[in-house]
């Protein structure tokens, strides 16, 4: 079972057998989770997308016609139900920032810039618009080729680069990178 | 940012991706808004590189698992007659090999296993071949012994067709032992789940420990012909083992 490529293990999960899917799942469901995670910025609301995102596909498993790669079906799937989560969601208050965090001032001393006072990647990532965090997240922490990431966005290949570069200028922002954008 | 500005070469010169990384380094020293755009990028990336990736848990792995599984159950299709239902029959004609042996050792040992409760070498090595079953239930089993090579486990599939039902509700089991082994069972699965080998099974159900925020790891057994889970909670590396029964999910080891 270890050996069989993904499209193989679908079909048999398409037929009903589990040990196929649960194969599946465990090859991917720790990178589905960290997406998850990075895009919905909520451990319990991550779990839940990750397992509709596996209902999904076990549910559209024999409608999976091997024109793109599997993982980009399963990731394109996955965004799309964090998207639905989020959307759900909004009507709820923003999350706040951390106690005693506050988004750099450019024009302070330098020396703020220190390691110790940036906030961490999660925060800072909570900090962009959905489209670039998600962009930003795919390419940049999971690594993914541009190209892969427009098929899981849908969306062409222009649009994640011009995404990615003002997803990557706001976060460095964020992050305390006033030297460079001062 | 002006378009003549090469942002792909800047970012791949950031990811240290470039063979020669000469035409970047010559536009980033001619061009103060690459060298922004390219600190920047290396300022992300670092973040990136050092934040450590999430990962699920044991427990929500095993949980996400059995959600899914519980989700799906009423509609998913018949299983196909691979997988798992060959793999418990293989197993059920291993553990009717080794009651054999065991029956046999029992009696050229005139009882001997009473007073020293102690696993016998074939338990021992069900006890650590069956999780590679679990891992891959298409493979053969691993040999178990010169009486279980020889047995023939179609046939044995029928015999042992009665511990294979009662087994079912716990699903297979890794291990098949009686009463008199418990101690020492008990032992080598506070061994394995301190090693991580130990997994938790999906069909485990006994909502007291499954919803119980320590669990470890939860494996099928068969105790004395009967469904038992081997279950494992608290600290990894100083377990509390308990044996638990399949049907009525009590607590039948260690005793009161």
């Amino acid at each position: 079972m270890k050996d069989l490529p993904d499209p193989d293990l679908l079909a048999r999960a398409a037929r009903g057998d589990r040990a196929a899917f649960d194969e599946l799942m465990r090859r991917h469901e720790d990178r589905v989770f960290a997406i998850c995670l990075r895009i919905v910025r909520d451990r319990e609301v991550a779990l839940d997308t990750v397992q509709d995102t596996f209902l999904t596909v076990f549910r559209k498993a024999g409608q999976f016609r091997g024109e793109s790669q599997f993982s980009t079906w399963l990731y394109r799937v996955a965004v799309n139900t964090c998207y639905d989560h989020l959307r759900r969601r909004k009507r709820r208050p923003t999350e706040p920032l951390p106690e005693g965090f506050e988004p750099p001032d450019r024009h302070v001393d330098s020396a703020l810039s220190s390691v110790e006072l940036r906030p961490d990647l999660t925060t800072a990532l909570a900090s962009l618009s959905e489209e670039f965090r998600t962009t930003l997240v795919l390419a940049d922490v999971e690594g993914f080729p541009i190209g892969e990431v427009a098929r899981i966005l849908d969306v062409a290949e222009g649009t994640v680069k011009s995404r990615l570069h003002r997803a990557r200028k706001e976060l460095a922002r964020i992050l305390g990178n006033r030297e460079a954008w001062g | 940012m002006h378009e003549r500005h090469d942002l792909d070469l800047i970012a791949a010169f950031a990811r240290e991706a470039l063979a020669d990384a000469s035409p970047a380094r010559a536009l980033i020293e001619s061009c103060p808004e690459c060298a922004e755009y390219y600190r920047a990028t290396r300022l992300v990336l670092e973040a990136v590189r050092t934040d450590p990736a999430p990962r699920l848990t044991d427990l929500e792995r095993y949980r996400l698992h059995r959600a899914i599984w519980e989700e799906v159950a009423p509609e998913a299709p018949a299983a196909s007659p691979t997988s798992r239902g060959r793999w418990w029959y293989r197993l059920a004609g291993a553990a009717a090999a080794l009651a054999a042996v065991v029956a046999v050792g029992g009696v050229l040992g005139n009882g001997r296993a009473a007073e020293e409760p102690t696993m016998t070498t074939a338990a021992r090595e069900l006890f650590t071949a069956a999780p590679d079953a679990m891992a891959d239930r298409d493979e053969t089993l691993a040999p178990l012994s010169a009486g279980a090579e020889a047995f023939d486990t179609t046939e044995a599939a029928s015999s042992a067709a009665g511990a294979g039902e009662a087994a079912d509700g716990a699903g297979a089991p890794t291990v098949v032992f009686s009463a008199a082994d418990l101690p020492e069972v008990a032992s080598a699965f506070t061994d394995r789940v301190s090693a991580g080998e130990a997994v938790i099974e999906p069909t485990f159900d006994c909502a007291e420990w499954a919803d119980a925020d320590d669990l470890l790891a939860a494996e099928p057994a068969e105790m004395d012909g009967e469904p038992v889970w081997l279950l494992a909670h608290g600290e990894r590396d100083a377990p509390s083992v308990e044996v638990v029964d399949a049907a009525e999910c009590v607590v039948v080891y260690p005793h009161g």
